[in-house]
Formats: C-alpha cells, sequence, structure tokens
C-alpha cells in the first residue's frame, strides 16, 4: 500500500482542460454581439395627463369650474407657426392684456418665469395653445421651456 | 540526449479566454433588446428636462408616429400601420377592452388597470399628427400618457 502511494507521488497526473473549443465558442458570441450592438441615445419621457373623455361617467363627478379659485387660475398661451413649422409668433393671454412674446421660446422662458415670480413661486396651470402645422420638435421644446420655467402642469392644446 | 524527450510548447491562452468572456458580458449587458413595439425610423426630438424612463411600468401600448402621420405599431414600416384618427381610436378601445378584462371590476372602477400610451412621434410630424393620438387616447379613456424624447444635455 505504502509503496502505490510513493509511485502516484512521484508521477503525478495533470488534468488538461482542453481550452480551445471553448475559446472557439467565446470568439463566435462574441462575433454575435458585436454585429448585433447598436448604441442607442437614452430615450426619456415627458409624462402628460390628459383630461378625461367628455363622455365618461367620471367627468360628471368633477365639481364645477370657478375661475375665481386660485388654482383654477391659469395662463394662456398661443403659439403660431410659419410655413416650415417653425414658431413666428408667441402670445400670452392674460386677464390683463395680450403680450407679445416675439418667436423665441427663451422669451416665452423669461415670461414664465417672471409669472411665477409674481405669484410668489406658486405655478399655475400653463395652456399651450398650437396650431396644427407647428412641428413636433418646436411643440416639444416648448413643453421643455415650461417645465424648465417650473411649470409642471402644462397643457397642449390645438388654437380652435 | 537530452533532445529525446521533446517537450510540450504550448501558448497560455486562459488570459485570452479571460479577456474574451469580460468582452461577452459587457456585450451581453450592453445588448439592446429593444421593445417589438419600437420602431427605430422615427427620430425622436430632443429634450433638457426629459425624464427618465420608469421601468416599473408593465402595460403600456407605444404608437410611433411617423413624419407622414401614419401610426405605426411594430419596429418596422411593413408592421400595422394605422391611418387615421379613426383607426388609431379602434385600436385603443381594443386595448382598453383588453385592459379591462384583466383587470378587477372595483379596480377598473377606481380607475387602475389602464394602460400608459407611449406616444413616440417622430421630430418632424406636425402638431396635429400628435394632437389627434393624445385625443384618441383621451376618447378611448386613456389619461396617463408619455411623450418620447432624447434626453440632452442644457446648451446643446
Amino acid at each position: 500500500m505504502a509503496r502505490h502511494k510513493r509511485r502516484h507521488e512521484d508521477n503525478p497526473t495533470e488534468p488538461d482542460l482542453p481550452i480551445t473549443p471553448m475559446l472557439d465558442m467565446s470568439f463566435q458570441l462574441m462575433a454575435f454581439f458585436i454585429l448585433t450592438f447598436r448604441p442607442t441615445p437614452s430615450e426619456a419621457q415627458l409624462p402628460l395627463i390628459l383630461p378625461a373623455d367628455k363622455g365618461d361617467k367620471t367627468a360628471s363627478a368633477v365639481p364645477q369650474f370657478d375661475p375665481l379659485k386660485e388654482e383654477n387660475q391659469e395662463i394662456s398661451v398661443q403659439i403660431y407657426a410659419a410655413d416650415t413649422g417653425a414658431p413666428n409668433r408667441i402670445i400670452a393671454k392674460l386677464p390683463t392684456g395680450d403680450v407679445e412674446l416675439g418667436a423665441s421660446t427663451t422669451e416665452l422662458n423669461k415670461f414664465l418665469r417672471d409669472q411665477l415670480a409674481s405669484r410668489g413661486g406658486k405655478a399655475p396651470k400653463l395652456k399651450l395653445q398650437m396650431v396644427e402645422n407647428l412641428n413636433y420638435q418646436y411643440v416639444i421644446k416648448l413643453l421643455d421651456e415650461s417645465r424648465r420655467a417650473g411649470y409642471e402642469s402644462v397643457s397642449p392644446t390645438l388654437i380652435q | 540526449m537530452s533532445h529525446g524527450s521533446p517537450e510540450k510548447c504550448e501558448p497560455n491562452l486562459t488570459p485570452l479566454l479571460d479577456m474574451v468572456l469580460q468582452l461577452i458580458m459587457f456585450f451581453m449587458l450592453c445588448a439592446n433588446f429593444v421593445m417589438d413595439q419600437v420602431n427605430e425610423s422615427i427620430k425622436l426630438p430632443d429634450a433638457i428636462e426629459a425624464k427618465a424612463l420608469d421601468k416599473s411600468v408593465k402595460n403600456y401600448i407605444v404608437l410611433n408616429v411617423a413624419s407622414d402621420g401614419r401610426v405605426l405599431l411594430g419596429r418596422d414600416d411593413k408592421s400595422d400601420v394605422l391611418i387615421n384618427k379613426i383607426q388609431v381610436l379602434n385600436h385603443l378601445k381594443t386595448q382598453a377592452t383588453l385592459d379591462k378584462l384583466r383587470t378587477t371590476p372595483q379596480d377598473w372602477e377606481a380607475g387602475k388597470g389602464r394602460s400608459i400610451v407611449i406616444i413616440r412621434a417622430h421630430k418632424d410630424c406636425s402638431f396635429k399628427m400628435v394632437h389627434d393620438v393624445m385625443e384618441a387616447s383621451s376618447q378611448a379613456g386613456f389619461t396617463d400618457v408619455q411623450l418620447r424624447a432624447i434626453k440632452v444635455a442644457p446648451g446643446m
């Protein structure tokens, strides 16, 4: 028995793991992932809450609209577009009168910030009324500027 | 006579295998397993204030609005296409019925169980096209809507 043990210690057998097939398979997997790899830009969301449809049963449960209540006071902004789809005229509708804001979205942002400051930092609802042919990228830009100015409740609608 | 027993000369493949496996792991994690309903031909507009996607949302309906106003429901242009507002409304009403079937009556009455409508509109389409989709969503009873955009850093 002792002699048998000594023989094993003298000549140990090394397990030989074949790595080559594994490497082949790994290269094939890597080729697959490299070929199918398409980095996409980071997609994000602008959440909106739509009003319930007028035919909906829950609409009747909504209390009557009181325009004198502070939370019901909203700012309405109308945006008109040129034939190219770019905004060419932005008008803010206030109880005191209309305010022309030109065609720049940065002017709108400044106006909205001023309004927010004049209301003590409490953002009212903002209604963006836009024409049909306004390009969608400007719609998103206007929504973006409104949110940057601190308005969370923004409703985009069509100018009737 | 020492040449009588030739020694095997093998390159050490283990570090190479390690590196390859690490690369595979990287590509697997970064692999873009896109949703079936997301159409990659839609070029989204940029937005600074866009919020990160909520991964917890289970039920959603993706409507891809192409630059010509067609609403695409699948990954490519060969998939289902809705060409007008009535078709969009009918599609959304069907989805609303499916939502209702998988929700208990109590939850449905409480306004729960409704899917979120994800609008992926091409940046060159007009506001009317997107508004029609939003109006159809509202008429079908969906009030939660997400407009998709590409998040960009300020100043870009």
